[in-house]
Order: structure tokens, then sequence, then C-alpha cells
């Protein structure tokens, strides 16, 4: 009978080491594939997707500058730094006016301003936007497009009701700019929360203090103090009837006045029982 | 006029004991009339507190009054912070995570109101958001929702 537990923990033994024997080699394998995978990303290693912020058309008469809308559409879609890169034309403009001040004056800075555009220029996807007012409504879109592919990728649009305070035009721009975000996230990257969000899933919250006051005992002195005032209310109403009874027959006031004060002495108990048991 | 002491003394006494009891029952009257408003708003801050969305006293500023929750907002638009759906779903919160996600569809819901506008893909874009940049989403989210009509602008500048 040992014998036989001996052989069968041996076998056991032998089928384990072989089947580690098999494993190691094919996760070598698999590490090799996975390796080989992100070799070829689709975008190399810190290469983020490239946006370009081009131009928020503005209708006339809403009062809006086309150039500040802009650059709250780029500052709000850009804010996640190290998922995607977005540039607003502004910048792009200034180093073309920098580049041309500086082949005018003809100094050495000119190449490097010259190199910065051509890095400027090379984007991904331009996102360009509108605000248009019909009938008091404005709406405000935006739009991504991909250069090339020559497609608009996404495109959102929402509009602010008649008479609402015209400020919300930078929330609705907020809330596109957001939409964007969200859906590059989604798109053209791997979408993985950030680890300062995964850390919070660790960090597990104390229970619920108020759990008390559910509890059926946190009802007691509410019973308590609603049978204690019936209760007076009725006694009240028993020395009332007993008082005016004359020389009739007292007992329907005496039973009235008992029961009042027999609820006001059960409410009572029930309230001094709710606060024992806190 | 012997048989009237006996009614007088009757109602004397219920008197007395009523006056007896109500002290006793003050808490729970509290309870019912909603005093606990306050304990509840306290405890949502706390738990804002505990996960560092934001500090317990910038919570109690902005979420919390004497009574309990603050309504913000002129009257005709009243809007009433007891009735928002996060404070319940921050209290009940497992963990940081779950916490941080309360906001969304109440902040959604009051841009939506304010704008007149709602929409659909606000839950969704919320959340992926959140979840790349927690306290600066919280933080914003929570002052839309805390924020009248007005001032909804202001709070993209809250989350840094």
């Amino acid at each position: 009978m040992q014998d036989g537990e001996r052989l069968r923990g041996f076998a056991c033994l032998l089928l384990c080491g072989g089947l580690i024997g098999l494993a190691a080699p094919a996760r070598a394998m698999s590490e090799e594939l996975v390796e080989g995978e992100l070799e070829q990303p689709a975008a190399p290693d810190g290469a983020k997707p490239v946006f370009l912020v081009t131009d928020v058309v503005v209708g006339e008469g809403l009062g809006i500058d086309k150039d500040a809308a802009r650059d709250v559409l780029a500052n709000r879609f850009g804010r996640l730094k190290d998922k995607i890169e977005v540039r607003s034309l502004s910048e792009v403009k200034s180093t073309l006016d920098r580049a041309a001040m500086a082949q005018m004056l003809g100094t050495t800075e000119s190449d490097g301003d010259l190199a910065k555009i051509g890095e400027y220029v090379v984007v991904d996807r331009i996102v360009f936007g509108r605000i248009a007012q019909v009938a008091g409504v404005t709406e405000v879109q935006v739009k991504i497009f991909n250069t090339k592919d020559g497609v608009t990728e996404a495109g959102y649009s929402r509009r602010l009701k008649a008479g609402a305070p015209p400020q919300l035009v930078l929330t609705l721009l907020d809330s596109l700019a957001d939409s964007l975000l969200a859906f590059a996230v989604d798109a053209y990257t791997d979408a993985a929360p950030d680890a300062k969000f995964l850390a919070l899933k660790d960090k597990k919250l104390t229970p619920r203090q108020t759990a008390v006051a559910a509890s059926p005992w946190s009802m007691l002195g509410v019973v308590g103090g609603v049978v204690a005032g019936a209760g007076v209310g009725v006694g009240a109403l028993g020395g009332h009837v007993l008082a005016n009874t004359g020389e009739g027959d007292p007992t329907t006031g005496l039973i009235i006045l008992g029961v009042g004060a027999g609820a006001t002495l059960v409410g009572t108990g029930l309230v001094v029982a709710d606060g024992l048991t806190e | 006029m012997d048989r009237r002491h006996p009614g007088s003394f009757g109602v004397v006494r219920a008197l007395a004991v009523a006056l007896a009891a109500l002290p006793l029952s003050g808490s729970a009257c509290l309870a019912l009339l909603g005093g606990d408003e306050r304990a509840d708003c306290e405890e949502v801050c706390a738990k804002e507190g505990e996960c560092g969305m934001r500090t317990e006293a910038a919570c109690l500023a902005s979420l919390c009054d004497t009574e309990g929750f603050k309504v913000v907002d002129a009257a005709a638009d009243a809007h009433d912070l007891a009735s928002l759906d996060a404070n319940d779903c921050e209290r009940t919160a497992e963990d940081c995570a779950a916490l941080v996600l309360c906001v969304c569809p109440d902040a959604c819901a009051r841009v939506d109101e304010c704008t007149g506008d709602p929409d659909a893909t606000c839950l969704n874009t919320c959340e992926t958001l959140i979840e790349q940049d927690p306290a600066a989403g919280f933080q914003e989210n929570r002052c839309k929702m805390e924020s009248a009509c007005a001032d909804l602008p202001a709070c993209s500048s809250v989350g840094g």
C-alpha cells in the first residue's frame, strides 16, 4: 500500500517535471512573440498621436473671440500630455512668425525654427470646430480629421438653450473637448486606467457609520416619541372628559386617562430603551 | 366639585409626563425632521478626505451648511445638494476608485440641466477621463454639481 503511494508520488513528480520542462520553452516562445509584437508597434516608442487644433469658426455677433475659443479647446483637449500630443495653431503661427523674422534678419537660428515648423506641421490629425447661433440657440461642434486617410474620424456637437447664460459656451467647449479626449484615449492609446486610479482601487473605505441609524433599534426612539406624544394627548382628553363628567359615571374618563397614561409610559420606556441601546 | 379634581389632576399629570418625555425623544424627533442631514453631509466629506480627493474643510465649505446640505442657485432654479445621488454613492463606496466615479451621473445631469442639451456620451466620457486623472476629474465634476449654472465655466480650472 505504501509502495503504491510512493510510486504514485514519484509518477506525479515526473509528470510535474515534464510539464514544467514543456512549459518553460513555450513561455519563452510566447514572450518572444509578445516582444516581437512590441518591436513593431503602430507608433514607435514614445511617439504619441499628434493633433493640431486649427480653427474654431465663430458666427457673427456672438461676441466670442475665435482664437480664444480655439485655445480653450486646445488646452482642454491636450491636458493628458502623456497620452496624446495636442498643438494649437497659435503655437505654429508664432513659430512661423519667428522663423520669417529670423530669415529676414539672416540669423542662424532660422534653421532651428524651420525644423521646428516641420515638426509642428507633421500632425496625424486636425481638430476644428464651429460655433453658430440660430434663433437664440447656440450650437458648438468639433471634429477630428485624419490627414493621412482623409476622413473625419469623430464629430460631436452640443447646443445651448436660448436664454441660458452665454458663458456656458465655454462649458460646452470643455465638454466637447472632453468627448474628443475620451475618443482619442479609447481609439489611439491602450486606454488603460492611470496608475493613480488603480492605486485608488486598493484603498478600501471604512464601513458606513450611519449603519446604526438604519437599524431597527434606532426606530425605537422615534416610535417611543410618537407613542408618548399620543399618550399625552389621550391622557389630556381623558382628564378633560373626567373633569366635565360632573355627577355622571366617571368610568369613561378614567379609562381614557388610563390609556393615555399607559401609552405615555410605554412610549417613554421605548425612548429610554433606545437611549440604552445606542 | 370634588369630581373635578381627578380630571384636572389627570391633565396636569399627563402634561408633566409629556414634558418629561420630550427631552428624551429629542434626538428621535430631530432625526424625523432631518437633523441627521448634517451628519450625512459630514460623512460624505470624511470619505472624500479619506480618499484624498479634497480636504474635508473644502468639502464642508462647498457641500454643507449648518443644517445639512446646501441649496445653490436662485430660487427659481434651486438646486438642492441633498438630492445628489453622489452623496449616497460616496457614503457606501467600498473603495476610493468607486468613490471618484460617483460624481459622473450628477455632474453630467447638472451640465445637461444648465445647457438644456442632454449628452448621451457624457457618462462614458466622464468615467474614461477620471480613470486617466482621478483627482482632477473628481474635483471638477464635484464643482459642476455644486455650482450655480452661471458659475459652471469656472469649474474647468478647479481640477488643475
